[in-house]
């Protein structure tokens, strides 16, 4: 298979406003864990391509807005998140949940405010849609409705699957940022094959037993089995893609005696699974033991911010001393996991960008990079659509 | 004594141990089932039975039961302090 996205456009400044512009400003983007946003005036802020926008709980209801005040452009909320009313820092305009600002200080000084004119300095909205543990932002399009049914749309026939393990999630384990000089589509492009592990992951992923892709007639419906040579399987889905592995039958055997805490997890997956959706978020999880999420933004084109979250299983029930410590262990254990991936992962991103702008050819993909290939079609077909 | 009683414990937790089959002498990172699951499990076991915090570097400076024991014991002494 051919690539069909140019090296040149991994590293190009041009190339990478038109993706702002028609990829991330059109598409919802996963913000952050409900859990950061449960209490009154809890906030998070989040910048999608140099655009800061700040997701705000107003008395129990969500909202996103462009963090920028309209008097004088002063950033509203500060850092990754904290819990503050919408108040400007630099003259004190407080804002409310129509993004109006309801509380001007000594407001009859300037003129130009006024009941009638308020409207004028409402801050720019977003749409919020909240999908289990998981909150999703969309730039909200002029004049155009609230609607957010097309979050279904965008994640195709994967939402209905994405809804059972988004509702199994329970408590975030691990939440860390990453900033990596890469452009984002390398950081994509990475998490879609496994064809580094050996290379990259050596005493990491292949250390878990998973098999390499075997192909089989898809859409089967046949279960991956190592013992009868099924191995991973891709889908495809609208923009989307996913994986299937399996794990070595011996390893699971001695997971589930290791960890029976674990028995009444309401996601009792066979194997590994990994989502894919156009064009920032990642979604997998091991057995239904754990849930990571991936969210990667573009900084700029070199430069990607990858957020990470890991989540436990919810539904455990009450465990005694002895279980309780384990699954402490147990998600300790996961966390250092992840972070090592991550940090391999970043690594040898960042060798590809110092390396892609002085490719001599478009390159060419495997097999086992199908969904690379996917996610170039992805890409094409949004960057061919006028806007 | 205690460092057998911790010997029954680590016997009880790591999966694959018969009871009984293994002393403070016994050099736990040979013994067959050693691999990162038993060490997990060596780690809840500390915390559940001695509320204390291994990590598991600090046991790299152990080379048998006995001495995770005396590092526990150490460990147990000093939050007490």
């Amino acid at each position: 298979m051919i690539p069909l996205i140019e090296p040149r456009d991994y590293a190009s400044a041009d190339t990478f406003r038109a993706e702002v512009d028609r990829i991330f400003l059109r598409r919802w983007i996963f913000a952050c864990a409900a859990s950061e946003l449960a209490a009154p005036d809890d906030y998070r802020c989040v910048e999608i391509g140099g655009l800061p926008v700040v997701l705000q709980n107003f008395d129990g209801e969500l909202r996103a807005f462009t963090n920028v005040c309209s008097h004088r452009f002063a950033r509203l909320q500060a850092g990754a998140g904290g819990n503050r009313e919408l108040k400007c820092p630099y003259h004190g305009w407080i804002y409310n949940a129509e993004g109006l600002p309801y509380a001007i200080p000594r407001k009859p000084l300037i003129a130009e405010v006024t009941p009638t004119t308020l409207c004028d300095y409402r801050l720019s909205r977003w749409h919020v849609r909240t999908v289990g543990s998981f909150v999703f932002i969309k730039k909200a399009t002029e004049g155009a409705a609230l609607a957010a049914d097309d979050l279904e749309q965008q994640f195709a026939e994967y939402f209905e699957p994405f809804l059972e393990y988004a509702t199994a999630c329970g408590e975030i384990v691990e939440n860390t940022e990453h900033i990596v000089k890469a452009n984002w589509k390398v950081v994509v492009e990475n998490t879609l094959e496994g064809y580094h592990v050996d290379c990259v992951h050596p005493t990491t992923i292949k250390k878990l037993g998973m098999t390499g892709l075997v192909k089989t007639s898809e859409g089967s419906g046949e279960a991956p089995d190592p013992a009868a040579g099924r191995g991973s399987y891709f889908t495809f889905t609208g923009e989307n893609s996913a994986v299937f592995s399996p794990l070595d039958p011996e390893i699971v055997a001695r997971l589930d005696r290791a960890y029976k805490f674990l028995a009444s997890r309401p996601q009792r997956l066979e194997g590994y699974r990994h989502y894919y959706f156009f064009p920032a978020f990642v979604f997998a999880s091991t057995r239904g033991e754990s849930f990571s999420i991936q969210r990667i933004l573009p900084i700029d084109e070199k430069t990607t911010q990858l957020t990470s979250y890991l989540f436990a299983t919810n539904g455990l029930g009450d465990l005694t001393k002895m279980e309780a410590a384990l699954k402490k262990q147990f998600y300790a254990a996961a966390g250092e996991f992840v972070r090592a991936i991550f940090a391999e992962d970043a690594a040898i991103c960042e060798q590809v960008q110092s390396a892609v702008a002085h490719a001599s050819g478009p390159g060419v993909l495997s097999d086992e990079e199908e969904r690379i290939c996917g996610f170039h079609q992805a890409y094409r077909a949004t960057m061919a659509t006028a806007l | 004594m205690e460092a057998d009683q911790f010997v029954r414990h680590f016997e009880n937790a790591v999966e694959g141990i018969e009871p009984n089959s293994l002393s403070p002498d016994t050099q736990y990172h040979k013994i067959p089932q050693w691999d990162s699951l038993a060490l997990l499990c060596l780690l809840a076991m500390i915390d559940c039975e001695y509320d204390v915090q291994v990590g598991g570097m600090e046991l790299q400076t152990c080379d048998t039961l006995g001495d995770i024991y005396k590092l526990v014991a150490v460990k147990k002494r000093n939050q007490a302090a």
